[in-house]
């Protein structure tokens, strides 16, 4: 059972401080805003410790939210009532349980490593402060959005960080493909936010509240199954748009054109799990529907493969890691979709050291190669780039799920729970995928880091600067163990979250060693196959390509889902567009605007010129006025 | 009957008097640059008479006292903040104008604006029809004086304006009191609201009374028909002057209309919210249509102001604690979005010269972006749109006037304000999307930046987060006699 009760606990000396979690990156983000021009270096500073206070405060609240009983860790820290129409009200509510506990030390936690990393990575940019300014809002509307203890505040925080997002994505945006990926970000993510907006409009309707505890506690006794359906895929749609799944996945690969710390910290370690976070939060709701889940499923299987099989194909370094990322919040639907919240959030945890740690590293080699990101210009980096390298091939391994890395239990698990509850056909894809993404990755390793450099740039690559190097290290560290978080499907991790989103499930299969160990095998078979065919010299890998030709070419475009896109839906909308902004809206509804707006105008210049100046004729007016007021009285009477 | 002599919920007027007497005194023994000590003597009334007020939140006494002339409810206590809040920005703004320009500077400014806030605070407590028509004067006199302090031909003219008319509406006023004394003998607003309860028959002279009172206070709160003066007076008065008076006028006749119509004619609320009604919507009407035609920005505040006090009046037709509720908090964040907005107007200005005329904010975002930033965002907010305090506001007299059947004027306060976005839209536009034309350099002074950011995160705070106040509100809303 999902959403057992929970006792919420008396308010403690270090428990209320958790308003200061989201306030101390928004009062910083306010700052930088204000005076980041002024602070210069300080700026980035004054950013990462506002995150770093707040990754230490999450600290010690979540320590002393796991000091009660399991069933008392909850904690509801009601601010302030924010809107009261009526019976209606929504409080501003924070909600920390073990399952916004995770998120909240997931985001700071890699976010402050981000943010000192990105002191390096900005420096000398000219918009330095203002850069720091909208990580911070970031951070600050993710943690609000994980943090709110209603839908309404997790909408707010789901906006802010859609906004930074576009901000981030954009920020150099004096080149216009990047303001284009911006745009493309914003408007590809509106469409499931619109979705999720009506989604709350039925939770009301049905409910008359947002809060969590009333609406998910009684889900099941007050939704019939087909409003549980339609709120269920509702929510789904605006988790789609945000975890960058099938079928608006599109906007992420190109959202690669926003800084690379942006890339890690948003498109990889926090932003796009919200979609994950919103499922496992309405879990009840997705529950009391009899389609709801399934569907999670099939969407996290069809992405997980489509994004996997893309990544094998791109050349741009940051466009592999972003089909990768796209292909990983898959999984963690698929775990979803089989009610494996638990094993959703440990992956969406394990996934979160990794994929930050390939960005960051793929940061650094970008920095160390003055710009440049075309895998094809790299090789032989691990020799000159030995902290960058080492690291990162840490993320490799951990990525393809090499034993004992994070992901080699995070993957496994999900895989051996398909197994276990009887869907033999969701394991075997799963594993084709766990064989993909081993391939994908171990080609980006190949490529950049072994073999001969194979451009100018990459003979005279140079290690990157101390701030960029140590957050590589500490995030190696956690991508190799944070596997031990959850080492089994009833981990640790699971243990916490089960009082949140309810017992593992667990039934018969292949045995659990089995599963394992084909697991491992398939992970170093994977990476030792595109050694030898990348990086050993023996394969040609270019002519291998061109014989395989048309489908890296298909991979490559993303299946043509982009120019498909364009052709149907993006082109036949903008002639619509035209049509009624140049016919319908110009002649039909602008002339009636402007017909009335003249009346309008007309009516006001008589009415200006009984305004004489002279108190004379005001005083008439006055007169006149008194005068109907009277005889108004008087018909009453 | 003895008075009793509890004094304590009279202590802010006191307070004030006694800080304008000292500004009157040093006024005259004092030589040399006196501006810092008035400005001082002045803020501190000002505090002192605020803590004096916030204490009384938590009066526990009668709830009228001093022979039935001041009332004690949280009513008086949130009207009389509100109040105190524009003087005390009215008072930087003011400091600041009489810097820039010395020639026209009179020391008397201060002591006159204590006053006219003494009789503002007096006529939001008052109990006693006679109190409330003594506070009308003297807050008037003030203001009369205030408008026309520099001196200059457009000042005068328009000090005798607003005098003269102030006049005619005061003798309106006051044969309303008599009829009210004719139809029920007392003049205390709890007894005549005791006197009309349960009373059968015949209304004619209290209706009358109704009417003719309503027309004196609808004068002061710059409702249409009655409303002739404003644009004149707005445009003349020194812009700090207008900031202050379009504030803490409006909150102080708005409390006063409340007691005198909620608590003293509630028993004929079913014959008197029509006039409101009425009232309510040919400001509204006349208000946004007329700022439309406006190429002077202080006219056009002034019309907005019109159609403000129009939608205040929407709220009061519910004459219940919603419509009071609403209608506070509509005060409050009207108050705070027009200091805002005519600070911004008394610092774009070229060397030492007022500029009022539209042509000045041709791309004021490209000379100050945080002025035009600040200014877009009162606009914004007068024009009602969300996230800011105008637009809580709006929702919430519309709401008031829906709950009491008046759905008509709730939708043609919809229209109106449809309208009246062209206004504000236009300067929005004249700020960020045209280039400037000449070489106009705004004010740097920091004073009225101070009024400003004020103004500016009150309209934000109450627009994000209105839950902050509205206990505030609905507890000032029940009132107590």
């Amino acid at each position: 059972m999902v959403g057992a009760e929970l006792t919420s606990a008396a308010v403690t000396p270090t428990l209320g401080l958790l308003w200061l979690v989201p306030a101390l990156p928004l009062a910083a983000a306010a700052v930088n805003l204000f005076w980041g021009r002024r602070l210069k270096r300080a700026a980035g500073w004054l950013a990462s410790a506002a995150v770093g206070a707040a990754f230490v405060l999450s600290a010690l609240v979540v320590a002393e939210l796991f000091r009660l009983p399991a069933q008392e860790r909850l904690f509801v820290q009601h601010l302030f009532d924010w809107i009261r129409v009526g019976a209606f009200r929504v409080g501003a509510d924070l909600r920390l349980d073990a399952l916004s506990a995770t998120m909240i030390l997931v985001v700071t936690g890699v976010g402050t490593l981000i943010h000192v990393y990105a002191v390096g990575y900005m420096e000398g940019d000219p918009r330095f402060g203002r850069f720091f300014a909208y990580l911070n809002l970031f951070v600050g509307a993710m943690l609000l959005l994980v943090l709110g203890g209603n839908y309404l505040l997790l909408y707010v925080g789901w906006e802010g960080v859609g906004l930074c997002s576009y901000l981030l994505i954009g920020f150099w945006f004096e080149e216009v493909a990047n303001a284009n990926a911006a745009k493309k970000a914003f408007v590809t993510t509106r469409i499931g936010d619109t979705a999720m907006l009506v989604g709350l409009a039925f939770i009301v309707w049905r409910f008359g509240t947002l809060d969590f505890d009333p609406v998910l506690g009684r889900a099941g006794a007050t939704l019939t199954e087909g409003a549980a359906t339609a709120i269920a895929l509702l929510l789904l749609g605006g988790a789609i748009g945000k975890s960058a799944q099938v079928p608006l996945h599109v906007w992420l690969p190109d959202a690669m054109a926003g800084p690379t710390p942006v890339s890690a910290l948003i498109h990889a370690a926090t932003m796009v799990t919200a979609g994950v976070y919103l499922v496992v939060r309405s879990a009840p709701i997705f529950e009391a529907s009899p389609v709801a889940l399934p569907i999670v499923l099939v969407v996290g299987l069809v992405t997980m493969l489509y994004a996997g099989t893309s990544a094998l194909a791109q050349t741009d370094i940051k466009r592999v890691l972003a089909y990768s990322t796209i292909s990983q919040l898959g999984y963690m639907f698929m775990a979803a979709g089989m009610r494996a919240y638990a094993a959703a959030m440990f992956l969406l945890v394990a996934h979160a050291f990794y994929k930050a740690l390939l960005f960051l590293g793929a940061g650094s080699v970008i920095h160390g190669m003055h710009g440049e990101q075309d895998l094809r210009a790299m090789g032989g980096l691990l020799r000159r780039m030995p902290v960058t390298s080492a690291t990162t091939l840490v993320g490799v391994a951990a990525l393809a799920g090499v034993p004992p890395l994070a992901a080699f239990f995070a993957k496994d698990q999900i895989l051996e729970i398909a197994n276990h509850t009887g869907r033999p056909l969701v394991w075997a894809l799963g594993s084709l995928g766990a064989l993909v993404s081993a391939l994908y990755v171990g080609r980006l390793a190949a490529l950049a880091f072994l073999g001969r450099a194979r451009s100018r740039a990459a003979e005279r690559a140079h290690e990157s600067p101390p701030t960029m190097a140590l957050p590589l290290v500490a995030l190696a560290v956690g991508a190799a163990a944070a596997g031990a978080l959850n080492v089994v499907p009833e981990g640790r991790l699971a243990h916490l979250l089960e009082p949140v989103v309810g017992a593992v499930p667990h039934g018969e299969g292949i045995p659990a060693w089995a599963l394992s160990t084909l697991g491992g095998l398939i992970a170093v078979v994977g990476l030792a196959a595109t050694w030898v065919v990348y990086a050993s010299g023996r394969v040609d890998h270019e002519m291998l390509a061109a014989r395989l030709e048309p489908i890296p070419r298909m991979l490559g475009a993303g299946w043509y889902v982009d120019a498909a896109y364009e052709r149907f839906v993006q082109a036949p909308t903008l002639a619509a567009a035209r049509f009624i902004a140049g016919v319908l809206d110009a002649r039909g509804v602008d002339g009636l605007v402007h017909a009335i707006a003249g009346g309008v105008v007309g009516i006001a210049r008589i009415g200006r010129r009984i305004q004489t100046g002279f108190v004379r004729s005001y005083a008439l007016v006055f007169l006149f006025g008194a005068i109907a007021l009277l005889v108004l009285v008087g018909a009453r009477s | 009957m003895t008075p009793d002599l509890d004094l304590v919920p009279f202590v802010p007027e006191l307070v004030l008097v006694a800080a304008a007497i000292v500004g009157l005194l040093y006024e005259a023994l004092a030589r040399g640059p006196r501006y810092p000590v008035h400005l001082a003597v002045a803020l501190a009334g000002i505090v002192v008479a605020s803590g004096a007020t916030l204490a009384l939140w938590r009066y526990g006494g009668d709830p009228t006292v001093l022979a039935g002339a001041i009332a004690t409810d949280r009513l008086a206590v949130l009207a009389r903040l509100t109040v105190l809040g524009a003087a005390f920005c009215g008072l930087l703004l003011g400091t600041h104008a009489i810097e820039r320009d010395p020639a026209a500077a009179r020391g008397e400014f201060f002591p006159l604006l204590l006053f006219a806030t003494t009789g503002m605070t007096l006529i939001v407590a008052a109990a006693d029809l006679i109190v409330v028509f003594l506070a009308l004067e003297v807050l008037s006199l003030s203001l009369y004086v205030l408008t026309g302090l520099p001196g200059r031909r457009a000042a005068s003219e328009a000090s005798l304006k607003y005098f003269l008319l102030g006049a005619f509406s005061s003798a309106f006023f006051l044969y309303g009191v008599a009829m009210v004394y004719g139809a029920t003998g007392t003049t205390r607003i709890p007894e005549i609201a005791n006197a009309l309860v349960g009373r059968t028959g015949e209304q004619g002279l209290a209706l009358l009374a109704a009417a003719l009172l309503l027309i004196g206070l609808g004068f002061k709160v710059s409702a249409a028909p009655f409303h002739m003066w404003t644009p004149d007076v707005y445009q003349g008065a020194p812009t700090s002057v207008t900031a202050f008076m379009s504030a803490a006028t409006k909150v102080a006749a708005f409390a006063a209309l409340i007691r005198v119509f909620d608590v003293g004619l509630q028993a004929l609320r079913w014959d008197w919210t029509p006039l409101v009604a009425a009232l309510a919507a040919v400001s509204v009407v006349l208000g946004s249509v007329l700022a439309i035609a406006q190429a002077d920005v202080k006219r056009m505040l002034a019309y907005s102001s019109v159609a403000h006090a129009g939608f205040i009046l929407t709220g009061l037709t519910a004459s219940n604690a919603d419509g009071i509720g609403a209608s506070l908090f509509y005060l409050i964040a009207y108050s705070a979005m027009t200091i805002g907005s005519f600070a911004v107007v008394g610092v774009t200005t070229t060397r030492g010269e007022d500029r009022t005329d539209l042509d000045a904010y041709r791309g004021l975002y490209r000379r100050d972006p945080h002025l035009a930033a600040a200014m877009a965002l009162f606009l914004v907010s007068l024009a009602g749109v969300p996230p800011t305090a105008g637009f809580i506001a709006k929702v919430g007299v519309f709401g008031a006037a829906i709950g009491a059947g008046y759905v008509w004027l709730a939708l043609l306060g919809v229209l109106a304000s449809v309208a009246a976005a062209y206004v504000y839209l236009r300067v929005i536009v004249l700020m960020f999307m045209v280039e400037p034309e000449e070489a106009l350099v705004s004010d740097p002074a920091p004073l009225p930046r101070i009024a400003i950011a004020i103004g500016a995160a009150i309209v934000l705070v109450l627009g994000l987060f209105p839950g902050l106040v509205t206990d505030l509100v609905r507890s000032a809303a029940v009132l107590r006699w």
